[in-house]
């Protein structure tokens, strides 16, 4: 396979080299890049909306001196003197603002973690192959979303020789089908477009679209027995993402697991998260050029694992890194899957609700584990094991120790890898993967 | 290198049916403290140009940092390109009318430019308050960080619209947890950085920040011996820096005019507000005034002109409880037929513009803060916002505060923990029986709404008085 490097790789390197002979002994740099060039294609109506074109190079400089430090970044061009410029210019700036800066006494000892290079050069389709190609499945249909696609660049070189590299070419269309006000969510992403397997997902969408042409149920407020997909679960996990396995949260208080990592709550032993990079969606170079596990165990069938812990936090709690980002939040998280088959899902079900997606979730007391959120999309009742219909947006509340915990019944046997699909300031890049849930007991307030 | 915008209009303007140019640069210094010790210290240049693209009355936009000549050339191919490739299934025409063509510089208010700040007195005015934070009896971390913002937009167009806009914003964020036994409990100053302002270096005083942190202190421990927040149906009196979100989220977004045409229908959601309800919904009691305000001085999403070039200028979106109007762009009037106002806005230079929110004020009232003390026989006080979700449609809320007051008899009785309340945002507004008087009202921003595909963060300025609600399910956190 020929390997394709933008010219940025070289010119990324001749910056860095180029800074880091002007440095003295007490100095030191890492270079950070993040670019893209992507295409946005934004669909109302199955009509395009809105298309725009981005290209953009962020480089984000990190200056080093003893005991203090200080963060500088900066858009680029691809005028490659003009960019060397900029760097030597913030140099001379970080030189003479860090004199004013107080000492950091967590600052981390700049290391060579290594060299990497990592390219994945998918086949994404033109906008041209996508409409054509979408024509036909699209017709008579209300779509909503976005095709994103394009190449994503992440880079970093520091001043004692760590160099990595990681550039990825891919897609995601994101969409909902609407009928009216009901509707079904469908994503599809990679690097190499199936037209077969978009079409089949299409289809099952369709046909999931026609179950939610039956008439409104409206639930009352109360328990229920409760199946969640995989998206919904994710969508929790990643709630618990906000500072819940990282150790710095929860030696400051902010941990909605912090219960559950000071041994005083329990989950069931079937839930079991980890930090995943086997997925290989995500760089295993963190921003510092830190390299993680490919796997670290977070919650091990429902007893505590390892907390994420930056380097950063190790020096301040004194302990060791696991190569986890500044924020201490997970870029690869997987969920471990049960034993419930997709052909069972509805009879063990029996009665109660069927939740394909939720929506906005937040916490409603962050100590206590507890969340609230909303359905969304093709949630339906089911009874019997069969579904009657579906039901009237119902809001929920209710604990993560009830649902990872007492009232979970077990985990699908299959999961589905959601590739991370959010493109604030710039496409983001990492995934989650998880299976489906089926709990005894899920309450919804209004 | 300088952008030279007239020199890239005129060099590619002849090129295309349109053409429009937004060059935005900012700066935006960050500076944060942890109990006592620096967290970050630094300073992002957010810097490039978008172009709006007309082929065969088809607009595309394209975007580039590389601000070289070949750069936007480079760029602006890629534009026309996407232009062909879209317009066979364009959702709608463009037309220029609905872009303006005025010449104007506007400044933000400043007394002081953000570029003369000192830096040496930045970092004592945060060693200072950060040392006091950190010695909060029961503390378990305290945080401090300061967002100082300079911003330039010039907006250019083959129709002749010349715009250069300025501002100087600073957010502030004070914040501190701690811990007894077993009951965590975080107090922050109104909510994290709900001092979101345009102002410059006046904006930030050591006596202020100091006096919050006092404050903040002293509540933080008041919380952890508290009562939890009971479980019933009550009134609910919000304080201004909780009115910002409920004001946001249920007032804000619904009436967001490509929401209601169904833009955002695979990701914020879609509106429960109808095109036939303008004019007509009785969306709140008769006591209830809501504007879009672009002039409130201060406020952090104020501008004179929005990113399609149109005047901006106050509009009541709500009067004597009835919808009158809906936050659209010229583009969304044009499409839905709906009054609107000038919110065409966009988070940077990459972005495209879509509907945003801007500022979005509810007027004051006539009654004192005592007198709507003293009118509540049972209730609770909240006071900043912690918690926030609502539906894809707009309607079914539940909303959680950091600290809240027991009211009964018309007195403040006691603290309470861990307070929220749900509830649906039309007979929620209709519920809206007392408005405070211009000695309650006060102004907040958020620099984090979040909306579009591909996503935006963009910033938000809420003004409002204290309003007192009845009959709210209000309720505690778990157990």
């Amino acid at each position: 396979m020929n390997v394709e490097f933008h010219p940025f790789k070289e010119h990324f390197r001749d910056l860095a080299n180029e800074l880091f002979q002007h440095l003295n002994s007490n100095e030191d740099i890492t270079l950070s890049l993040n670019g893209e060039q992507s295409q946005f294609v934004r669909f109302n109506q199955s009509k395009i909306r809105q298309a725009t074109d981005v290209e953009q190079w962020n480089l984000h400089f990190k200056y080093q001196k003893l005991d203090k430090t200080l963060s500088l970044s900066h858009n680029l061009g691809l005028d490659f003197s003009e960019n060397s410029k900029k760097c030597l210019d913030a140099l001379m700036y970080a030189r003479e603002e860090v004199s004013l800066l107080p000492s950091d006494p967590y600052i981390t000892a700049l290391q060579n973690h290594g060299q990497s290079v990592e390219c994945f050069n998918g086949h994404i389709p033109t906008l041209d192959e996508v409409l054509e190609r979408s024509e036909s499945d699209l017709y008579q249909t209300d779509l909503a979303g976005i095709f994103a696609s394009g190449f994503i660049y992440r880079a970093i070189i520091n001043s004692k020789g760590l160099d990595h590299w990681y550039q990825t070419n891919t897609f995601s269309f994101d969409y909902s089908l609407y009928h009216g006000d009901r509707a079904v969510k469908g994503l599809y992403a990679g690097s190499e477009w199936d037209q077969t397997t978009f079409s089949n997902q299409l289809r099952k969408n369709k046909d999931k679209l026609e179950l939610l042409k039956k008439p409104k149920i409206q639930i009352k407020p109360g328990k229920y027995r409760c199946y969640l997909g995989p998206d919904a679960v994710s969508d929790i996990v990643g709630l618990m993402s906000w500072g819940g396995y990282g150790l710095g949260s929860f030696k400051r208080g902010n941990s909605p697991l912090g219960d559950f990592f000071e041994g005083k709550k329990k989950l069931s032993p079937k839930f079991s998260v980890s930090e995943d990079f086997s997925l290989g969606l995500a760089p295993r170079f963190n921003s510092n050029g830190e390299l993680s596990e490919e796997r670290v165990p977070l919650i091990i069938q429902g007893e505590p694992g390892q907390l994420l812990t930056s380097s950063r936090s190790a020096i301040e709690y004194n302990t060791q890194t696991n190569g986890a980002n500044n924020h201490e939040t997970p870029r690869s998280l997987s969920v471990a899957t049960g034993q419930l088959t997709e052909e069972d899902i509805l009879q063990e079900l029996g009665e109660g609700l069927y939740l394909s997606n939720v929506h906005y979730l937040n916490w409603s007391d962050r100590k206590g584990g507890r969340f609230t959120g909303m359905t969304r999309f093709a949630c339906y009742w089911v009874e019997d094991g069969k579904i009657q219909g579906p039901i009237e947006d119902m809001r929920f509340d209710e604990t993560l120790y009830n649902t990872f915990g007492e009232k979970c019944v077990e985990f699908t046997n299959f999961s589905e890898i959601m590739p991370e699909v959010g493109t604030y300031q710039s496409r983001n890049l990492g995934a989650q993967r998880a299976p489906g849930l089926l709990v005894s007991e899920f309450t919804f307030t209004l | 290198m300088t952008f030279d915008i007239h020199k890239a209009l005129q060099t590619l303007a002849p090129e295309c049916e349109w053409l429009g140019l937004r060059y935005v640069k900012e700066k935006t210094s960050m500076r944060s403290m942890r109990d006592a010790k620096p967290e970050a210290n630094s300073i992002h240049i957010d810097e490039g140009v978008m172009m709006e693209i007309v082929v065969d009355k088809h607009l595309s936009y394209s975007a580039t940092s590389d601000l070289s000549m070949d750069g936007l050339r480079r760029c602006f191919e890629k534009g026309k390109q996407l232009a062909r490739q879209s317009r066979q299934k364009r959702l709608m025409d463009f037309d220029p009318r609905q872009r303006g063509n005025a010449k104007a510089q506007h400044i933000g208010p400043k007394k002081v430019s953000l570029d003369q700040a000192s830096l040496q007195d930045i970092i004592a005015l945060q060693m200072e308050t950060s040392d006091l934070l950190k010695k909060t009896p029961n503390a378990l971390s305290s945080s401090l960080a300061l967002w100082l913002i300079e911003h330039t937009t010039h907006y250019a167009s083959s129709d002749g619209a010349d715009i250069l806009q300025s501002f100087d914003m600073v957010s502030q964020g004070l914040g501190i947890t701690a811990r007894k036994n077993d009951v965590i409990q975080t107090r922050t100053d109104g909510g994290f950085y709900a001092r979101s302002h345009q102002i410059g270096a006046e904006g930030i005083k050591r006596e202020d920040f100091l006096a919050r942190a006092h404050k903040i202190s002293s509540e933080v421990n008041e919380l952890l011996v508290a009562d939890e927040c009971p479980n019933e149906k009550m009134d609910l009196l919000l304080m201004p820096n909780q009115m910002m979100l409920q004001i946001h989220e249920s007032i804000g977004h619904p009436l967001e005019i490509d929401r209601i045409l169904g833009d955002e229908r695979n990701y914020a959601g879609w509106s429960f507000v109808k095109q036939q309800d303008f004019g007509h919904l009785k969306y709140g009691s008769e006591i209830m005034n809501v504007s879009f305000d672009p002039h409130h001085s201060g406020e952090f999403a104020s501008y004179a002109f929005d990113d399609a070039g149109q005047t901006a200028e106050k509009v009541y979106l709500i009067e004597k409880g009835i919808l009158k109007a809906g936050l659209g762009s010229s583009e969304s009037q044009h499409r839905s037929g709906l009054k609107g106002v000038a919110n065409s806005r966009a988070s940077s230079w990459n972005r495209a513009p879509i509907d945003r929110m801007a500022n979005i004020n509810l007027e004051p009232g006539n009654s004192s803060f005592e007198q709507m003390i003293s009118s509540v026989e049972r209730g609770v006080l909240m006071d900043s916002n912690r918690s926030w979700s609502i539906d894809d449609y707009r309607n079914k809320f539940q909303f959680g505060c950091e600290y809240a007051q027991l009211i009964e008899d018309g007195k403040i009785v006691k603290v309470l923990k861990n307070p929220n309340y749900r509830g649906i945002t039309v007979p929620f507004w209709r519920s809206l029986k007392m408005i405070g008087d211009q000695s309650t009202f006060e102004t907040y921003g958020t620099p984090h709404c979040g909306k579009g595909e591909p996503n935006q963060a963009i910033r938000v300025g809420h003004a409002s008085p204290i309003a007192l609600f009845s009959d709210i399910e209000i309720f505690g956190g778990a157990s």
